[in-house]
C-alpha cells in the first residue's frame, strides 16, 4: 500500500533567471520534513508549485495520491497551508475569515478554529491588520489547522516569532503527525527547529535537489572535521564538502566514508545547519572553477 | 460553462465576497434599484401622482450610482488577471496566497469572472428597465416631462456599455473605471438639463425611448453572451491553469 503523503515527481519551473530542474522526492505519512535550502534556491517555488500557484513546466504533484492540478479542490482540501507572510485580508477580522472558511472548506471545524483563538489568544474581532505579526502567523496555523488537512506546508512559520511562541508551534508540529497518519513539510531558514522535530530533510541548491534523506542519516553519512591547516593535504583536500580555511584552521563537511584520509583532526556529528551551509560552500565552490 | 463549475465560482465568489468592500456596495446598489422600483410601482397604485413625479426625479439623480457600482464588477471582469482582480477588490492588501489555498481550482476564478459579467449586466439591464418603469408608469399618469428620460437612461447604458467593452478588449481596466465616473456623472448632469426642459415636446423621444430600450436590453444579453462565450474558449484553451498569482518565485 502506498503511504506517501506526497509525491513530487521530476517538477520543473524556468524562469528568466532561475529553474527548478528535476525536483522529485516524497513524504511518507506521519512525517515532518524540512525542506532547507539558501535563499532563492527554489523552495517558495516548490511550494508554489504544490498549490499549483503557478504554473509548471513538468513533473508531476500528488498529494495522497490526487495530481494537484486535475483533483485540485480535493487536494487543497488535504492541505494546510502557512505562508512565510500573513496572506490574510488584512481589513477585516479572523471571525470573518474563518465564516469565507467555511464556505470554502468541507470539512471545516469552527469548534477547532475557536479553540485555537482562545489557546493563542487571538482576538476574534480585532482587525488582522492591528494583529502582531507572532499572532498572524498563528491565526494561519489555526485556520491552516482547523479543517483537519492530511498534509501540512509550511513556508517559513517561525521566522520572525518570540522562542516561546516557535517552542509552542514546533510541538503542535508534532501533535499533528502524532497519529502516524499526517504529514509536515517545514520549509525554513531556522535549521535549529529542524533539528528538534524534521524526521526527514530535503536539501535544495540552485534549483536542484542535493540530498532528501532522514534525518538520523546525516549523523550517518556524514561528519565535520576540523583541525590545524598543516592535516589538510592536496591529496586528501578533493574529499572536503564546502571546504573553510581560517588563520586558526580548518573546518570541513566529509562523507563519513572517508574519515580514514584525514589524520589528527577532530570528528562531530553534524547537524542540519552543517549539511546545509557546507553545502552551499561546496556549490560555490563548484561554480566559481 | 457546466453546472458544477458555476456553483464552485458562486461559492468563491461568496468567500470573495465577505471581504469585499466593493462587492458590498454592488449589493447595496443593487438593492436600492429594486426599492426604487418598488416604491414607484407602490406609489402608482397608491395613486400618488404627485409621488411618482418625485420619484422618478430622484430617480434620474440617483441612478448614476448604479454606473458606478456595476463599474466596479465590470470593471474586474475587464481584465483576464488575477492580481488586477486582487487589486481592485482589495485595494492595498492581496489576498491572493489565501484564496489560492483554499479549495477552488485556478479555473474557478475565471468562471466566477464570467458569472461576474453576467451579474454586472443583470444590473445594467434592471437599470433599463427601471427607467422604462419610471417612463411608462409617468406617461400612464399624463406627466410628460420625462418622456424621455428612459430613452436617455438606456442610450447611455448602451454607450458606456459598448466603451466598457472596448476597454475589455484593450484590456484597460483604469481606462474603463475613468470613463465610466466620466459617464456616471455626465448621465446626471444630463438628467438635470432634462428637469429644466420643461416644454419639450412628450413625443421628440419617443422612438428613441423605443429603439434604445429594445435594442439596449438585446446589446446586454449578446454582450454579455459573447463574453461569456470568449471566457468559455479562454478557459477551455488553457491547460493546467494556475492561479499565476506571482512573476517569480
Amino acid at each position: 500500500m502506498n503511504n506517501m503523503i506526497l509525491s513530487i515527481n521530476g517538477l520543473a519551473k524556468s524562469y528568466k533567471d532561475f529553474t527548478l530542474k528535476d525536483a522529485s522526492f516524497e513524504i511518507e505519512q506521519g512525517t515532518v520534513m524540512g525542506l532547507i535550502g539558501q535563499n532563492g534556491a527554489g523552495k517558495t517555488t516548490i511550494i508554489r508549485l504544490i498549490m499549483n500557484m503557478i504554473n509548471r513546466n513538468g513533473g508531476t504533484v500528488k498529494v495522497c495520491g490526487l495530481d494537484n492540478i486535475n483533483d485540485e479542490i480535493a487536494v487543497k482540501n488535504k492541505i494546510g497551508y502557512v505562508s512565510d507572510e500573513s496572506f490574510f485580508f488584512y481589513n477585516t477580522n479572523l471571525a470573518r475569515t474563518a465564516k469565507a472558511c467555511s464556505y470554502a472548506y468541507d470539512n471545516w471545524d469552527a469548534d477547532k478554529f475557536a479553540d485555537f483563538l482562545k489557546k493563542w489568544e487571538l482576538p476574534e474581532k480585532k482587525k488582522i491588520a492591528a494583529l502582531s505579526k507572532g499572532m498572524q502567523t498563528k491565526a494561519m496555523l489555526a485556520v491552516a489547522l482547523s479543517h483537519n488537512p492530511e498534509l501540512l506546508i509550511l513556508d517559513e512559520p517561525t521566522a520572525g516569532l518570540d522562542p516561546v511562541a516557535r517552542i509552542e508551534i514546533l510541538d503542535l508540529l508534532r501533535d499533528f503527525v502524532s497519529d502516524g497518519k499526517r504529514s509536515v513539510l517545514f520549509s525554513t531558514h531556522i535549521t535549529g527547529d529542524l533539528d528538534k522535530i524534521a524526521d526527514v530533510i530535503t536539501l535544495i541548491i540552485g534549483g536542484q535537489i542535493r540530498e532528501s534523506m532522514s534525518i538520523d542519516a546525516i549523523e550517518d553519512r556524514y561528519a565535520v572535521i576540523s583541525g590545524a591547516n598543516s592535516k589538510l593535504t592536496s591529496e586528501n583536500e578533493k574529499y572536503t564538502i564546502g571546504l573553510r580555511e581560517l588563520n586558526t584552521g580548518f573546518e570541513s563537511l566529509i562523507l563519513r566514508e572517508n574519515l580514514s584520509k584525514f589524520d589528527g583532526v577532530s570528528v562531530k556529528n553534524p547537524n542540519v545547519e552543517n549539511l546545509l551551509t557546507f553545502s552551499i560552500w561546496q556549490n560555490r565552490k563548484e561554480s566559481s572553477k | 460553462m457546466t453546472m458544477v463549475q458555476r456553483k464552485r465560482a458562486a461559492k468563491l465568489q461568496k468567500t470573495m465576497y465577505l471581504y469585499s468592500r466593493y462587492g458590498r456596495a454592488w449589493v447595496i446598489m443593487l438593492f436600492v434599484a429594486v426599492l426604487q422600483i418598488a416604491v414607484t410601482v407602490g406609489a402608482s397604485m397608491a395613486g400618488l401622482v404627485e409621488g411618482i413625479f418625485q420619484v422618478a426625479h430622484c430617480m434620474a439623480m440617483f441612478t448614476f450610482l448604479h454606473f458606478l457600482a456595476c463599474m466596479f464588477p465590470i470593471g474586474v471582469d475587464n481584465d483576464i488577471n488575477e492580481k488586477i482582480t486582487q487589486d481592485a477588490y482589495h485595494g492595498s492588501v492581496m489576498p491572493a496566497k489565501f484564496m489560492c489555498s483554499l479549495p477552488f481550482e485556478a479555473r474557478d476564478l475565471l468562471n466566477f469572472k464570467l458569472i461576474m459579467w453576467e451579474k454586472a449586466a443583470a444590473v445594467n439591464v434592471l437599470f433599463v428597465t427601471l427607467g422604462q418603469v419610471i417612463s411608462l408608469i409617468a406617461e400612464s399618469r399624463g406627466y410628460t416631462v420625462y418622456h424621455g428620460v428612459a430613452g436617455l437612461f438606456t442610450l447611455m447604458a448602451i454607450i458606456t456599455e459598448i466603451i466598457f467593452i472596448i476597454a475589455f478588449l484593450l484590456k484597460k481596466n483604469i481606462l474603463n473605471i475613468f470613463l465610466g465616473v466620466f459617464i456616471g456623472f455626465s448621465f446626471a448632469f444630463s438628467c438635470d438639463i432634462m428637469d429644466e426642459m420643461s416644454g419639450m415636446s412628450p413625443d421628440a423621444m419617443s422612438s428613441l425611448k423605443i429603439f434604445s430600450g429594445v435594442s439596449g436590453i438585446i446589446i446586454y444579453i449578446a454582450a454579455t453572451l459573447i463574453i461569456a462565450a470568449a471566457g468559455e474558449l479562454y478557459i477551455k484553451r488553457k491547460k493546467n491553469v494556475s492561479w499565476n498569482m506571482f512573476k517569480k518565485g
